[in-house]
């Protein structure tokens, strides 16, 4: 008998697809047209100690296949999102992961101590990975022993199921997930955007007000298969792929690579009702397969060689 | 209240060289539907172009919705090719509509190019309602009407042309001001009410002739790069007062702000 569910470590999913942060609001916003139950979790707007204004306009930049944003985590601060939308989401029948971004660490301890103080939160995930905030964002990612210190720091006041999503703008992923996962993260989130540049050949300016942004979209999915394979070499935590996830057949790609579990993103915007369409197809593969449970797939790359790149001349 | 509707397209029409009117039947959305609302189109099934395209609600005839655009890329080059009887994707109605007061003696409406379908829809809206109102559009020339030369609605809206022709010569806010000398010799200047679509040009012109705090309604609809169109991925941003930051999104906040509030991008 097929099924969808399963298991991040402590975190146990009816659906192996997540809703990226960034590309399903707090929850609320879609739930018109499409239904939150479909998807096995939804990580938050990444919430910040208190409202964050946001970069200025221009912030998007769609590109031919894909799109370059640059937000700024815009949100409304932690106390807006305990009081105001929290109540109002955690009769979802579906897992609410809080997205923390913070500029120093001691802002993501302060945000998570006051979320520890409320139910309804089923874990949270360390944004440590934007490219599109001057302080903080990506530049923890890039630090290993940044990276550790902040997720041991956390780990610290939460028994709740981290994971660290991190970004693909280094040479190597490899020694941030292991700083992570020595840190104590749960699991992985991989990737966040790649920094990249729009420009208007006519006006030679940049499209983004902020010159860069980050890209994401069906483009990225090479990107992000290859980091998900080099940190599935790397861990023995569970990994959650992210990166242009527009098909059940991309979800399946992620598994082989050694995700346990997807992120959809960009694609949300195009298709609310993405989420369900994914379901439906892997549960067909599943069953002309006669795969019972997704799991079966994570890492079966075949492959004798180890994670690595380029090649001997 | 939102709908994914997928809207059957009834006629699709080239009116003006890369100029397109697309009427579809959506009972869903048109329903609901109020002047100034948009709706978000996806494009095709493939996410080639990956983000749906914003379009202003253009008139509403029952069911049936027109939408107006340009062919600048490959998106709006895709909608041109839709068939009658092909289906769309369309969410909405998204956006916060033009407030109207029924106490207002005169409605000014005033259109720039692709501005003017919002227009259209609000002009039908209160006339039927039995309000005063008068349409404007400022264009370059006759080929940037976004109204087929057929359309009775033409022979009601008063065209300004930069490069005259058979049309007034000059810039939209010239007759502005003049209506607006009219209303104030006639003592109604607080009873009227003023709308606005068009582009960014336009709108600043217009927050320099039109004194502040003097009328009911002064109104400008927004257009921006758009992401989701509900208010998920914050990317519409514009500068504007009245939010708790100096930001304000187009998608929800929007596309209808004070013409007071927003600032045209530098």
């Amino acid at each position: 008998m097929s099924t969808l569910n399963v298991s991040l470590g402590s975190l146990q999913l009816s659906s192996p697809i997540m809703a990226a942060s960034g590309c399903y609001g707090y929850g609320l916003e879609y739930a018109d047209v499409a239904n939150p139950s479909h998807l096995g979790g939804f990580i938050t707007k990444s919430i910040s100690p208190e409202r964050w204004k946001g970069n200025p306009p221009p912030r998007l930049a769609e590109t031919e296949f894909g799109l370059l944003n640059s937000i700024g985590l815009a949100n409304m601060g932690v106390d807006a999102f305990i009081q105001d939308v929290l109540p109002r989401i955690t009769n979802f029948d579906t897992k609410v992961i809080v997205s923390v971004a913070c500029k120093v660490m001691e802002e993501y301890e302060l945000v998570v101590r006051k979320l520890e103080e409320v139910e309804g939160v089923d874990g949270y995930e360390l944004n440590i990975s934007c490219p599109n905030v001057k302080e903080g964002g990506m530049a923890f990612s890039q630090n290993p022993k940044l990276t550790e210190e902040l997720v041991s720091r956390v780990r610290a006041i939460s028994n709740r199921w981290i994971t660290a999503k991190l970004t693909p703008n280094t040479a190597s992923i490899k020694s941030a997930c292991q700083a992570a996962e020595q840190g104590g993260a749960n699991a992985l989130s991989l990737i966040n955007t790649i920094v990249g540049m729009a420009v208007d050949y006519k006006s030679r300016r940049p499209k983004l007000a902020t010159l860069t942004g980050g890209y994401s979209g069906p483009p990225i999915k090479p990107v992000a298969l290859a980091r998900v394979w080099e940190g599935y070499n790397a861990v023995d935590i569970p990994i959650v792929g992210i990166g242009g996830i527009v098909s059940w057949q991309d979800v399946v790609e992620f598994f082989i690579v050694g995700a346990s579990a997807v992120q959809v993103g960009s694609a949300l915007y195009t298709n609310p009702g993405l989420p369900a369409e994914l379901n439906q197809g892997l549960l067909d593969y599943m069953k002309s397969e006669r795969i019972d449970s997704l799991s079966e797939l994570t890492g079966t790359l075949k492959t004798d060689q180890p994670f690595q790149v380029g090649a001997p001349v | 209240m939102r709908f994914l509707e997928d809207a059957t397209v009834l006629r699709n029409t080239e009116i003006r060289p890369g100029i397109w009117s697309m009427w579809v039947e959506a009972p869903l959305i048109t329903d609901i539907s109020r002047p100034g609302q948009f709706v978000h189109i996806r494009v095709d099934n493939q996410y080639l172009p990956l983000l749906r395209r914003p379009l202003s609600i253009g008139r509403v005839h029952e069911t049936e919705m027109e939408l107006v655009w340009r062919v600048i890329g490959k998106g709006t080059a895709h909608l041109a090719r839709l068939k009658s009887g092909e289906t769309i994707n369309l969410l909405g109605p998204t956006g916060e509509p033009f407030k109207i007061d029924k106490s207002s003696e005169m409605n000014l409406l005033v259109g720039g190019g692709l501005g003017l379908p919002p227009m259209v829809y609000l002009f039908e809206h209160l006339k039927e309602a039995g309000l005063n109102a008068k349409l404007l559009l400022g264009v370059k020339n006759e080929g940037a009407i976004p109204l087929a030369d057929s359309d009775t609605i033409l022979t009601e809206t008063e065209v300004i042309a930069e490069e005259g022709g058979k049309f007034r010569h000059g810039l939209v806010t010239e007759p502005v001001v003049e209506y607006l000398e009219q209303f104030e010799k006639a003592g109604i200047s607080e009873h009227v009410s003023i709308y606005i679509c068009g582009p960014w040009g336009m709108i600043a012109a217009m927050q320099k002739v039109v004194p502040e705090g003097k009328y009911k309604i002064t109104q400008v609809s927004l257009e921006q790069q758009m992401g989701c169109g509900v208010g998920v991925c914050q990317g519409c941003a514009v500068k504007a007062d009245g939010g708790e930051t100096p930001y304000r999104l187009v998608c929800t906040d929007g596309p209808v702000f004070d013409l007071f509030e927003v600032e045209a991008p530098k």
